[in-house]
């Protein structure tokens, strides 16, 4: 497992990106990890650009954004749009290929969430959808500590429907 | 939701509010805005639980007012608030530092003026706490960095508050207030707390303004049999309006001194990085975090850099300024407004050191492209 790691998780307001990054914090924490989870969000409660950035590390953390993202999770336009030349070539893009036609090339994985979410049977369980996408990906925190953490955040009554989602995500 | 146990993620704002439930707040009086709301939520929620109270009142200046009538009944109080709630706090923060009434004031700084980027981190308001009040006074303002910081820092701000008997500023920022890390807090027992100084003679003999020897009155509560009187005009030893010349030449000397004799144990920054530098940054809050990363990039470009951080803002700790000043060959102040804290580090440069700005007024925290560029143009 690589010893740190920065992931950005970007996308609009609604889809519980910044829930999501707790959740990878929190799983990151129950690794033995230091963690910095920092948001970003408009005014409105839906819709508008959202994002929610996790820096993970061994050693204390000074700078608590992504300066060099190893991860992004783009599932918009403008989420692919803000990052794509930024982050540097080792840096992994996940995206929705129902938002992006035309990737630029990089180290990209395309993911249509519409099809798995129409699967799964119900649009907001995207976030614990994605958190199995990308640690499918990458090996950012150990997978007990996501259905931990993910016990621990989700209302009993939506838990098993979240598990289903990560698990759709992470192809098990 | 009871008190968090172990390590855990936490919100800069809910380890704010932990920290003043911890140091005995049982009041609090304030009207929510974003990026501090979280504070008043936990308020709202575990107070109760603590004997306490969250009053949610009609809008900041009635905040504050409810905070200084509960501190004046005995109770540690606070609020949190953000920029244009600040702004409508300034009148009775007045009032609060002039009647001596120990209370704690968190500003969660947000972009401005008025209502500015209102879900945006900005460090503008360090005027604003030094003078936003009308009126020649002193106060204390802390500046925390990290989560734990929120935590042990308001702490501190309700210590200092009491011990001094003036309103403190617990100046956070958007990214500080809503940053999540990693926390584990105290055994509340292993805290020290400090308590306000109450009456030692009779109620006869008592004036409620009388200072003891570090220039602080012991303070009675309404209700105690010593008598409580506070008056927002100038008043003497009895807490009565005083109109005298030397009433009032006598009250603000002692309301300045009371702070400035005691800077030194005010006083709270942080070293980092090498003894001797090329360039120092000065910063404060989410900058320095900025900061002490740079320090380690702009290393790989071969420049020695160390940094300074304020803990505490106000009083200004002018010595230790200065003696970074003579100890670099040049300084970069990082911060997220347009300068107000390089101005204060001019006014102590008696060594004309050169002083850059590395000024983030982009709505976002600080970038270390901005503190680099003002690195390499301070080597120039």
């Amino acid at each position: 497992m690589k010893k740190s790691w920065q992931v950005v998780l970007a996308g609009e307001g609604g889809q519980g990106l910044i829930l999501a990054g707790r959740i990878l914090s929190e799983a990151a924490i129950m690794d033995g990890n230091n963690v910095s989870l920092t948001s970003s969000y408009g005014i409105a409660a839906r819709g508008g650009y959202s994002e929610a950035q996790v820096v993970i590390s061994e050693k204390e953390l000074y700078y608590p954004r992504c300066a060099s993202p190893d991860l992004v999770l783009a599932l918009t336009r403008e989420a692919y749009d803000r990052y794509v030349d930024f982050v540097n070539n080792n840096c992994l893009i996940i995206y929705d290929s129902n938002e992006i036609s035309k990737p630029k090339g990089k180290q990209e994985v395309g993911y249509d969430f519409k099809d798995a979410l129409l699967t799964l049977g119900n649009l907001k369980v995207i976030n614990s959808l994605f958190l199995g996408v990308v640690l499918k990906n990458c090996e950012i925190v150990s997978r007990e500590s996501i259905i931990s953490a993910l016990k621990k955040n989700m209302p009993p009554k939506i838990l098993d429907i979240n598990l289903k989602a990560f698990n759709y995500g992470l192809g098990a | 939701m009871s008190r968090p146990e172990g390590i855990q993620l936490m919100e800069g704002n809910h380890a704010c509010a932990w920290g003043a439930i911890d140091a005995g707040a049982r009041i609090f009086a304030g009207y929510p805005i974003t990026p501090s709301s979280e504070i008043a939520e936990v308020c709202a929620r575990e107070l109760p639980a603590y004997g306490g109270i969250y009053i949610q009142m009609e809008d900041e200046i009635g905040s504050i007012a409810a905070v200084i009538g509960a501190s004046l009944s005995g109770k540690k109080s606070f609020t949190a608030t953000s920029g244009p709630g600040f702004s409508l706090m300034q009148e009775n923060l007045g009032v609060g530092i002039y009647q001596e009434v120990p209370c704690v004031i968190v500003n969660i700084q947000r972009v401005g003026p008025a209502t500015g980027l209102a879900t945006k981190p900005a460090q503008a308001d360090i005027m604003q706490a030094r003078w936003g009040t009308h009126g020649d006074h002193s106060i204390i303002a802390l500046a925390p960095a990290t989560v734990e910081e929120m935590y042990y820092l308001t702490i501190r701000a309700f210590n200092l508050s009491e011990r001094f008997r003036i309103p403190v500023i617990l100046l956070g920022d958007q990214v500080i207030g809503q940053l999540y890390e990693n926390i584990k807090l105290p055994d509340p027992e292993s805290l020290e707390i400090v308590e306000r100084k109450k009456p030692v003679v009779t109620p006869e003999e008592f004036y409620p303004y009388q200072p003891d020897e570090n220039g602080v009155p012991p303070m009675a509560a309404y209700g105690d049999r010593h008598i409580v009187h506070a008056s927002s005009t100038c008043h003497d030893l009895t807490g009565f309006s005083n109109f005298k010349a030397q009433t009032n030449r006598a009250l603000l000397t002692r309301l300045k001194d009371k702070i400035y004799n005691y800077t030194d144990e005010i006083t709270d920054v942080e070293h980092f990085g090498p003894d001797d530098a090329e360039v120092t940054l000065i910063s404060f809050g989410a900058s320095s975090r900025v900061c002490k990363y740079v320090v380690g990039e702009a290393e790989k470009e071969g420049i020695r850099v160390n940094l300074l951080r304020l803990i505490s803002i106000w009083p200004f700790p002018d010595q230790v300024v200065q003696e970074a000043l003579g100890k670099t060959g040049a300084v970069v102040v990082a911060e997220m407004n347009q300068g107000q804290l390089t101005g204060e580090v001019n006014r102590v440069n008696v060594t004309n050191t050169p002083v850059h700005l590395a000024s983030g007024i982009d709505g976002e925290l600080i970038s270390p492209d901005i503190i680099m560029t003002g690195i390499r143009e301070a080597v120039k």
